[in-house]
This record gives C-alpha cells, sequence and structure tokens, in this order.
C-alpha cells in the first residue's frame, strides 16, 4: 500500500509542491528515501524512526521506500521529517487515506516525538496556499508567522502524536493569531532627525535619496553625525505596503530570523554589516544558500559605515545585486536567486586617522596610506552611488542652538518624500517601475527631456567635473526627483545644478 | 575440528534450543552459498529470520555482537537473499538477527531482533 502525503520544498523564496510516496515491501528492514533529498533529509531517517516509536506507535518491520516527487527537483530541509512519519504511519495502516488527503504538512520532528520549528515556513505556506492546499498542519512555533497568509486553514501541532490524534478525528480549532500586526508606518526606533543638530544639506540630500531610491554616500570627519543621519532614515521612508512587507518576512524567515515573539517584519529594515564582514555574509551563499545581509536589507537600508575599511572583494561584488536589485547565487547543480532592493548609503572618513581636511586637527596619514585607502572606494563603485555629499563639522552655534532656527524634523522631510513617491507612482504606472533611480536608458530619455539650458549646463558640468556617461545620467534621475520634491512638471536649470553638487567627490577621488 | 569451531559450533546449538524454545521453527541450519552464509534460518508468525550466531568465552574481546561488522552484515543480507530467490518464501518478512552467546558457569544469551538498517 502507497501512501501519498502533501508538503513542499523550498528554492531561495519559491516553494514547490512536493508528494512524499511512502511504500512498505517484504525485504530486509530499513529506510531508503530518493528524490535527489540533502544530507539534513537522509538523517530524517533516524529522526523519524525513533520519533515514531517515543510516540507509542509501532515502526513497521519491513523495508520502508520513500520518495519524494517530482523526483528530479533537489529537496531541501528539516521540514520533511513530519511528512515522512505521517506518511510511514499512513502506509502501515494506521490512518484511512481521508483522513490526511486534504492535508498539506511540514515540520521537524525532535528524538522524543515533538515538533521543531523551522526555517522558510511562511514562503512554504504560501507555496502550498497557491497550488490549492486549504488545510496545513505545521510547528506551533511557526503558527505566528505563517497566520498572516490568507485563505488558508493552520493547525498548531505541539507533536507527532497530537498530529494523527488530529487526523484521526480529535477535536482541534485552527489556528488564529490573537494580536493585531501593525506594519507599514515608521515607529521612530532609531530615532527622529529632530535629534540631528544642524546638517540641513544632508537632510536635503537624504530627503532626496529616499523620494527616488537614490543610493548615498557620506563623507566626513569622526563625530560629524553621519551613523545619526543614516539611523534616522527609516523614519522618513514611505510606509511599507502589504506586498513589501510579505516579501521582507519572507526572506527572513527563509534565513531562519523569526519566532513566535516576531513573526513578521513590521518596519522597513536597517542593516548595519561590520566592515569584517565576509562575502557570503553581505551578499548570500553558504554551503545551503541562505539570503545576505543585502537581502535582509530589502525594502529598507543597507548601511556600510566605515566603506573603506570593507575588503575589496566585497565591495567589487556588491556592483550586480546594485543594478540588478536581485542576487544570484549559483552553486554546481543550481541557481537561487534572493532579492535586494535596497537603499545603499555608504559612509567613510577622508582618510584613516580621519582628519585629513580637517583645520581643527592634525592628520596623521602618510602618503602611501592615504592612497591606499582613496582607492579603496574605486572610481567604478563611487560612480555607482547616485549621490555623494561631505558632512561638515557641527559648528558651536548649531549645537548650543545659538541661532534660534530649528532644523528639518522627520515629519516634514516625510512628507516631501511621500509626495515626490506619489509623483513617481502615477508617472511610471504603465512602465514597471515605481522610482527614478529605476529608469533606464529608453525611460530616461522619454520621461526626462531636458530644455536647451539644462543641455548646456550638463555639458559644462560634464568637462568641468569629468563626469562619466554613467554619472550624467545619474545626475539626470536625481535632477527629476529634485523637480519632484519641487512639484515641478519639468526639469529645470536648478535642478540640474542642485543634482551636480552631488558628484562632488567623482573629481576629488580621480585627481588625487 | 579445532577448539575454535567446537565452541562455535556448541554455541549454535545453544542458540537453536534457545529460539525453539521460543517458538521459532528451524528451518537450516549453516546454509551455504556463493554469497556467503547463514548460521541459523528459522520461521515464527511472519518472519523468516536470518541468525547469526556469535559465541564467546567472555567479554575480554569485546561484546560478541560487536563482531557481526558491515560487511558481514552484507554478505548475510546477499545470502538471504539468495535462498529467498531459490524457494517461495515471498509471503514472509525477512529479518537479521543476532544471537550472542557469552560462555560461563551459565551461558548468557542476547537475542538483538533486526539489525538491519
Amino acid at each position: 500500500m502507497i501512501s501519498k502525503i502533501n508538503t513542499a520544498t523550498l528554492t531561495g523564496l519559491e516553494s514547490d509542491i512536493v508528494t512524499v510516496e511512502t511504500c512498505l515491501t517484504n525485504q530486509l528492514p530499513g529506510i531508503s528515501i530518493t528524490g535527489l533529498a540533502s544530507q539534513t533529509i537522509q538523517e530524517s531517517r533516524e529522526r523519524v524512526r525513533v520519533a515514531i516509536a517515543a510516540s507509542g506507535f509501532k515502526f513497521p518491520n519491513k523495508k520502508v521506500t520513500i520518495n519524494l516527487a517530482p523526483a528530479w527537483s533537489r529537496k531541501e530541509g528539516s521540514h520533511f521529517d513530519l511528512p515522512m512519519a505521517i506518511g510511514i504511519l499512513a502506509a502501515s495502516g494506521e490512518m484511512k487515506e481521508q483522513q490526511y488527503a486534504d492535508y498539506a504538512f511540514i515540520g521537524e520532528l525532535s528524538l522524543d516525538g515533538s515538533i521543531n520549528p523551522v526555517a522558510g515556513a511562511l514562503p512554504l505556506v504560501i507555496g502550498l496556499r497557491d497550488v490549492g492546499m486549504k488545510k496545513i498542519i505545521l510547528p506551533k512555533g511557526n503558527a505566528e508567522e505563517a497566520s498572516i497568509v490568507r485563505d488558508v486553514t493552520l493547525y498548531a501541532a505541539d507533536s507527532l502524536k497530537q498530529s494523527i490524534g488530529l487526523l484521526q478525528g480529535a477535536e482541534s480549532t485552527p489556528y488564529k493569531s490573537c494580536t493585531e500586526y501593525r506594519y507599514g508606518s515608521p515607529d521612530g526606533i532609531n530615532g527622529l532627525y529632530e535629534d540631528v543638530v544642524g546638517q540641513e544639506s544632508a537632510k536635503r540630500a537624504i530627503t532626496i535619496g529616499v523620494a527616488g531610491g537614490h543610493g548615498l554616500f557620506m563623507m566626513g570627519f569622526p563625530g560629524s553625525g553621519k551613523t545619526m543621519l543614516a539611523q534616522r532614515i527609516p523614519s522618513i521612508m514611505p510606509e511599507l505596503t502589504y506586498e513589501e512587507m510579505l516579501e521582507a518576512t519572507k526572506v527572513y524567515s527563509v534565513a531562519g530570523e523569526l519566532s513566535n515573539k516576531r513573526p513578521m517584519i513590521t518596519q522597513r529594515p536597517f542593516r548595519t554589516p561590520h566592515h569584517t564582514i565576509s562575502a557570503a555574509a553581505l551578499l548570500g551563499g553558504g554551503g545551503i544558500p541562505k539570503p545576505g545581509e543585502i537581502s535582509l536589507a530589502h525594502h529598507g537600508v543597507l548601511f556600510l559605515d566605515e566603506f573603506p575599511e570593507f575588503s575589496r572583494q566585497v565591495l567589487e561584488m556588491l556592483r550586480q545585486p546594485l543594478e540588478e536589485r536581485k542576487i544570484n547565487i549559483a552553486r554546481a547543480a543550481h541557481k537561487v536567486t534572493f532579492p535586494s532592493n535596497i537603499m545603499l548609503v555608504a559612509a567613510s572618513n577622508p582618510c584613516k586617522c580621519g582628519f585629513y581636511g580637517d583645520d581643527r586637527h592634525q592628520c596623521t596619514c602618510t602618503p602611501a596610506q592615504l592612497n591606499h585607502y582613496r582607492s579603496k572606494i574605486s572610481g567604478p563603485i563611487l560612480d555607482r552611488i547616485d549621490l555623494q555629499i561631505e558632512i561638515p563639522p557641527v559648528r558651536y552655534k548649531e549645537l548650543l542652538e545659538e541661532d534660534g532656527i530649528p532644523g528639518k524634523s522627520s515629519a516634514s522631510m516625510r512628507e516631501a518624500v511621500n509626495k515626490a513617491r506619489k509623483l513617481q507612482r502615477e508617472r511610471y504606472i504603465n512602465e514597471g517601475i515605481s522610482l527614478n533611480s529605476e529608469l533606464n536608458a529608453a525611460q530616461l530619455r522619454k520621461y526626462c527631456p531636458l530644455d536647451t539650458y539644462c543641455k548646456a549646463l550638463l555639458r559644462e558640468g560634464i568637462e568641468k567635473l569629468g563626469l562619466s556617461a554613467r554619472a550624467f545620467s545619474k545626475v539626470v534621475k536625481v535632477a527629476r526627483t529634485i523637480a519632484d520634491i519641487d512639484e515641478a512638471a519639468s526639469i529645470r536649470t536648478q535642478h540640474i545644478a542642485e543634482a551636480m553638487r552631488y558628484r562632488s567627490l567623482d573629481k576629488y577621488y580621480r585627481n588625487f | 575440528m579445532n577448539e575454535k569451531q567446537k565452541l562455535g559450533s556448541y554455541g549454535e546449538r545453544i542458540a537453536v534450543a534457545f529460539l525453539m524454545g521460543k517458538g521459532y521453527r528451524i528451518i537450516k541450519l549453516n546454509y551455504r552459498c556463493r554469497a556467503g552464509e547463514i548460521d541459523v534460518i528459522a520461521l515464527k508468525d511472519e518472519f523468516l529470520v536470518f541468525c547469526e550466531v556469535k559465541t564467546r568465552r567472555g567479554s575480554s574481546c569485546g561484546r560478541p555482537a560487536a563482531a557481526v561488522t558491515r560487511d558481514k552484515l552484507l554478505h548475510i543480507e546477499k545470502a538471504s537473499k539468495h535462498f529467498m530467490a531459490y524457494s517461495n518464501w515471498s509471503k514472509y518478512q525477512p529479518r537479521v538477527d543476532v544471537i550472542e552467546i557469552i560462555m560461563g558457569a551459565e551461558p548468557a544469551i542476547n537475542h538483538i531482533i533486526s539489525v538491519t538498517e
């Protein structure tokens, strides 16, 4: 007798249905698993055998053959334990087909028969729902996380014994989350821009960056406020939409970062990896590919403080995901893609000791050290970052608030951002993009026409600042965003002039 | 017959008596074929049991069951398939057991059921 149990496997953030077929035959007892099952799943043999016995059931005295269909795709994950155990018990007659056929199962088994939470429960449940599964039995530890999925009934299971009991007709209530999760509006947990004294031009650049999705590079002396400015960016980002929240939560689910206490991502992520991070941890990868910081920052901000201290190799590998807004992780036999639609913010000192160019402190770097430090922020990387600003030291007058002018608040900055975002959404409604920074060459020509004065200004800028073609298109995109904040229908010279100010460091680094 | 063989066959006689006492019907002793050999083949309920008997004087060289290595098990499995192919045993569920006997004033018998994985 063959039993067929529904479950799914994960590839990146996508889930595909898998049927666990179990057959018992008259051969020497043992368990064999086919269907390109990973090492973790091969290890399930031991867990399943012990868990079945620990739950008070008799493990069949026959040869158990398990096939994970379809046989040609790779299966990965520890959540196959529960479906396999159910399959074995079903095949040995513990249950009739109509008792389990309408359910799907995911869960890792402990040696005592209890069910442990798994990573990736959210995308697995979404995938199962999308192919028509209406009822899913899953670990109690993943129930909160999966409860945000609509149109599916979840049963939170503590143990294998409890799951069998449920299938055999025991009373059970579907899982309903008791907590109302609010997501979207920034909660200001990282601070607000009211806290930042002075630095109005930096706030302006940050407003432009968030409004159009432009990356930002800040250079400044130690203590000038770069980190403070970066941390507060989430307080002015627009509300997370349902789709964005779901996507970000999926990434955290696959990374194993969710729990019943924190089952979903309610705020735009803000990630600050330390500069000693490895390429695999930043971009994603590892033996079993897991999302990296760049994907954990999806729909949020990735802040690279002390930018030149990051390894050169790691910085070079950022290029492709920045351009394509997704990262492909290739292995010998398969490829996995994780999303990485992020706002990149990088900060650096002018030199290793931090005081080159400061009239109040002595720079203690040798020319060789200066050279080495500068060369880390290579032309190509800097070129790809839309906005470059210098953060000057804050004068004491501002620190002591003697000039009586209140700084820009998060609320007012966010208002400007939302206005500009609305204009972009309406403009690009048929283009499949939502931000000025995403414009390709053809779209740029179409949506950013320039009059003769603008063109003249740009020509001067290209000559004087030595802008590359890529930098040129970035200037136009930034000008478009500045015009949007200004609520101007077309780009004017003042928008171009301001946009060019944000390429000041190109020449600085090239000439050094 | 040397001392070792005498001990082995003595152990086998003890194992046979033990199994019969538990209701097993003995089918064949010392089944030999190209693939390997099996000490005792016995029948109980729905099981066709292929049994390896290991006898020792004491536990000084480790437990007798430890002498049933992966290779030995492979040979037993092959021989069991051979046995089942040449007669009609297909309606029984096969199983490999190990009986370890430690000689002493009273022989200590340990019957390990189903050792295959």
